[in-house]
């Protein structure tokens, strides 16, 4: 979650077409614009383990 | 005898007593959501005339003194995002509109097995994310309490049509709290089993790993004998049994009291803390032990449990929102879009933080038997009020326990000065759900909120 820096509307727009999100761009970009912003402040609020090489949840391994 | 307000155990000992059969019991009920649901809009579908032949039925085997299971002629509903074989499964979704289910879901089958028979399909939020929303195929479902609320989600529907009086059970699914979240709203019990316990299969998904099927019902006791048939056992029979273990009482239970969520991490209603800390007060006075614990904070297992739902629902939902983006309503869209802006290491740094939290909490777990966790920060807000839907819907903590995977139980605790339920959340170990149940039915029965029942 390193990038936590605000970008314009017009880059977020252009991203959520890279990932093949034309229609949506075109219908109600304000969705995808607000969906962007959601993403940006739980960028800024998340904190990753101090340890990046850590093991990801083995989310199975509930079951011992 | 109002056969609605009957628990499924207490249609159980009817059946069996022959004071009443399935077939009067299902045409109560049926005549009940006929007349009641137009304005609360639980049902999706109602299934008048297969469960009436199948309530028929039942009534003719145990005539003949037959009882096919412990849930025998007992009737439930099924959140329309579970496949009945033959039947559309919605998801409360233009998008779902045509998908005609070819096999029942695992969990039906179960069911079905046990005797039980299904009433109908219930509402939703959508795809269990979008709602409640008024741009969709349904409306929303209602509040039985107060048809200006709403009755919690995603399980809306399933929480709507228990606490009604439609149905004595139903079936609900959990990915940050929506079996739970219901179940505080609508004043009924909830239970979010541990991860994997109930089958996923059939189900359709949100979030792959955090994702949980769970039972709606009025008791403790009821939920006990629902899953005890969801996961395939015999309910009320053996030692072994999930039902079992509700008998025991709390005396010497070890209870750790996650007092900083709601105080601390984010402040919840007073009426809420206070209905927390009688809870505090009953258990201790039946022999419970109770100290306050300290768990990370909350805002860190939401914000993981987050990225990880935003991830996933996308993976699920992406070629749709490619494809045909207004199909969804307003709200899901939102939501599930987020997941296009993530990355994949932001998934895998989540992943990385959901392992540090689950041993966070079974370290916590090795002093304490249960936890006592606040459930809804507040009473549940006027269902067209949208400012306060958003503003109280992440003000919660039950989205932390979809994360770790513990099993958390929901049960009433009190209700608000404007007469809504309040609800507590008792979680256990991974796999203890007989110690949450014994904890949950404890409680239960030195109070009376289960027995309190929307006027309707």
């Amino acid at each position: 979650m390193a990038n936590t820096d605000p970008r314009d509307d017009q880059s977020l727009l252009a991203q959520a077409r890279l990932a093949g999100l034309d229609k949506v761009v075109d219908a109600a970009p304000e969705d995808v614009l607000v969906a962007a912003r959601v993403v940006e402040t739980l960028r800024a609020q998340f904190k990753p383990c101090e340890d990046l090489t850590r093991e990801l949840s083995p989310v199975m391994s509930v079951k011992e | 005898m109002d056969l609605h307000w009957l628990t499924a155990v207490e249609l159980n000992a009817g059946y069996i007593s022959k004071k009443f059969s399935p077939l009067d019991v299902m045409k109560s009920l049926i005549e009940r959501a006929d007349r009641l649901d137009p304005t609360i809009h639980a049902f999706i579908q109602i299934d008048r005339d297969a469960a009436l032949e199948q309530a028929r039925a039942a009534e003719q085997l145990i005539m003949k003194g037959q009882i096919s299971g412990a849930l025998h002629g007992v009737p439930y509903g099924v959140k329309d995002l579970i496949d009945m074989a033959g039947q559309v499964t919605s998801c409360h979704s233009k998008v779902m509109s045509n998908h005609v289910a070819k096999h029942d879901a695992v969990v039906l089958r179960q069911l079905k097995a046990a005797g039980a028979i299904s009433l109908g399909k219930l509402a939703l939020h959508e795809f269990a994310i979008g709602g409640p929303a008024f741009d969709l195929p349904f409306p929303p479902a209602r509040n039985p309490w107060n048809i200006k609320h709403h009755p919690g989600g995603s399980s809306s529907g399933s929480g709507a049509a228990v606490a009604a009086g439609f149905i004595p059970m139903a079936i609900g699914t959990d990915t940050g709290g929506s079996v739970r979240n219901p179940a505080s709203a609508c004043g009924l019990v909830g239970l979010k089993p541990t991860y994997d316990l109930i089958s996923r299969q059939g189900v359709y998904p949100l979030a792959f790993s955090l994702d949980h099927v769970g039972p709606l019902t009025r008791t403790v006791k009821d939920a006990a004998w629902f899953l005890d048939a969801m996961v395939g056992k015999v309910p009320g029979q053996g030692p072994d049994s999930y039902a079992a273990s509700v008998e025991h009482g709390a005396k010497g239970l070890r209870v750790g009291f996650v007092r900083h969520f709601h105080e601390n991490d984010m402040q919840a209603d007073p009426q809420v803390s206070a209905a927390l800390e009688e809870s505090v007060r009953v258990f201790r006075e039946l022999g419970a032990t109770v100290v306050d614990v300290t768990l990370p904070p909350l805002s860190l297992f939401n914000d993981t449990q987050k990225v990880i739902l935003m991830s996933e629902g996308w993976a699920v939902h992406s070629r749709s929102l490619k494809e045909r983006p207004m199909d969804y309503c307003q709200m899901s869209r939102r939501k599930l879009l987020t997941g296009a802006f993530l990355s994949a290491g932001d998934y895998v740094h989540a992943m990385q933080r959901r392992g540090e939290l689950i041993e966070a909490v079974n370290q916590v777990f090795q002093d304490v038997d249960v936890l006592l966790v606040v459930n809804s920060m507040d009473p549940v807000c006027e269902i067209d009020d949208q400012v306060q839907v958003v503003r109280t819907y992440g003000r919660q903590a039950r989205a932390a326990f979809n994360l770790t995977g513990h099993p958390a139980l929901a049960l009433p605790n009190g209700l608000s000065s404007k007469g809504l339920p309040l609800s507590m959340q008792i979680l256990g170990r991974f796999w203890d759900e007989k110690t949450v149940l014994r904890a949950g039915a404890a409680f239960e029965q030195a109070t009376d909120w289960h027995q309190r029942h929307p006027s309707l």
